[in-house]
Order: structure tokens, then sequence, then C-alpha cells
């Protein structure tokens, strides 16, 4: 998994649509007229956020008969794992900054 | 899938023993309030000793659980159980050495326990639904 793929997910997830639709998901696998029945949103607008989120690797669809089923990929595993990175992203700058330029007490 | 641990390896200008104390001690200068429970908190607190409690006191004077301390080693060596934001039965372990070049510290950061959330079966699906839930409400607070 590359650093790429972690910003990717995380930034898919900063539009408040597409959590909603991860939300949905993390319920089940969902047609997207089902899941666009749920949000005050439109059809294509749907299929557009879900094609974000397949691109950002958190979504991947499958052939269910005649319809298409959009499902959450691989768990949330690697979602924490990049949230974590994330988090130390930010700690870590702020952490050197304490311990460089402070004394011992 | 990547369950592997997050390694994260770099230096600070400063002896292992000011990292520690850093590290620790002087938590709550330096964490993230937005990465915080009470997004404001009084203290952060490391109990100085395997089993001791890491938990942040809000303003109010509530206190948050942040996870336990299995290896307290100082200088050069700091182990825990640590589950902020998530059920403790969803911890991970957070391993940080400090390890002294000349003057400096390289300090290095290990992550590990995430394949503990992508376990077989019934409890993955129960698992991977409070994970997923856990980050898109935390993502909403941290932007």
């Amino acid at each position: 998994m590359t650093e790429g793929l972690h910003r990717a997910a995380l930034d898919a997830l900063g539009d408040p649509n597409r959590r909603a639709i991860v939300e949905i998901l993390s319920a089940g696998g969902r047609s997207v007229q089902e899941i666009a029945d749920q949000l005050p949103i439109s059809r294509p607008a749907v299929s557009r956020h879900l094609r974000l989120l397949k691109d950002a690797g958190l979504v991947e669809d499958r052939a269910d008969g005649t319809r298409r089923v959009y499902e959450l990929r691989d768990e949330g595993v690697e979602a924490v794992r990049a949230y974590f990175a994330e988090v130390w992203d930010r700690a870590i700058p702020r952490f050197r900054i304490v311990a460089e330029n402070t004394r011992q007490p | 899938m990547t369950a592997d641990p997050l390694v994260i390896e770099f230096e600070v200008k400063t002896p292992p023993a000011r990292a520690f104390e850093a590290w620790t001690r002087q938590c709550a200068t330096w964490w993230p309030t937005s990465h915080t429970i009470s997004g404001d908190p009084a203290a952060i607190t490391f109990e100085p000793r395997s089993g001791g409690r890491i938990f942040e006191r809000g303003a109010d004077g509530g206190e948050h659980e942040w996870g336990t301390v299995l290896d307290w080693q100082p200088p050069t060596r700091l182990r825990y159980r640590w589950h902020l934001f998530f059920d403790p039965s969803e911890a991970t372990e957070v391993e940080v050495t400090f390890t002294g070049r000349g003057d400096d510290t390289a300090v290095r950061l290990e992550q590990r326990g995430f394949e503990r959330l992508g376990e077989a079966g019934a409890r993955r699906r129960e698992r991977t639904l409070a994970a997923w839930s856990t980050i898109t409400a935390r993502f909403v607070e941290a932007r």
C-alpha cells in the first residue's frame, strides 16, 4: 500500500456525501439506485461519487445478475491504518519542536 | 489488504532522555487536540510504569482512557496498548524506541495489530462496521 493511496482514501472521505455512501455500504452491498434512494442527491451524482471512491480503493463493484452491486473493499483495516498514518503525520512534527526546543526540567 | 505494522522513523536533535520525556510527560504540548476526545485536554498522562494508564483529562475534569503502558524503559523504549477513539477490544500496539546517535536521537515508532481488526467470519464483519463508522466520524471532527 503506497502513501499515495492513503491520501486518496482520506481525500475521498473528505466529502460528506461520500462518507454517507461509505456508511450505507458498511451495512452491505447496494446498487446505485438503492444508495440514491437513501440520499438527497441524484443517481448520476451517486455514480460520480462511487467512481471516486472506487479510484481511491475504498469501494469495489461486482455484477449480481442484471444489476451492479457496490461494496466496501477489503474491510476497514486499511482505512484504520491510513487513519493512523495521518495522525502520526500531524503529531510527529509537533513532537520534534517540543523535544528540540525545551530543556530538561 | 495490508495489515502490516506501520513504521515511522525520524531523528530529533536532542538526547534520548529528553525525547522520551517529551513523548510521555509533555505529550499534551504536542499531541494534536483534534485527535483528543475532549478536544481541549487539560492533561495527557502516561503513568510511568508497566500496567500504567494512559489517559486524557478534559478541562471539565473528566478522564478518557487512551490505553495501557506495557513496557516502561526510559530513556530507550516504550510500548503501549492504544485504543484512542476505538473500543478497547480494537486496540493496536505502539512501540517507540529512542536510540542515541551522538547528541541526537533516532526515533522509531511501530504501530501493529491491525490484522486483529480483520479477523475472519462474522466478528470481522462487526468489527469492520465499527471501524468504518469510527473512521468516518473522526474524519468529520478532524477536518
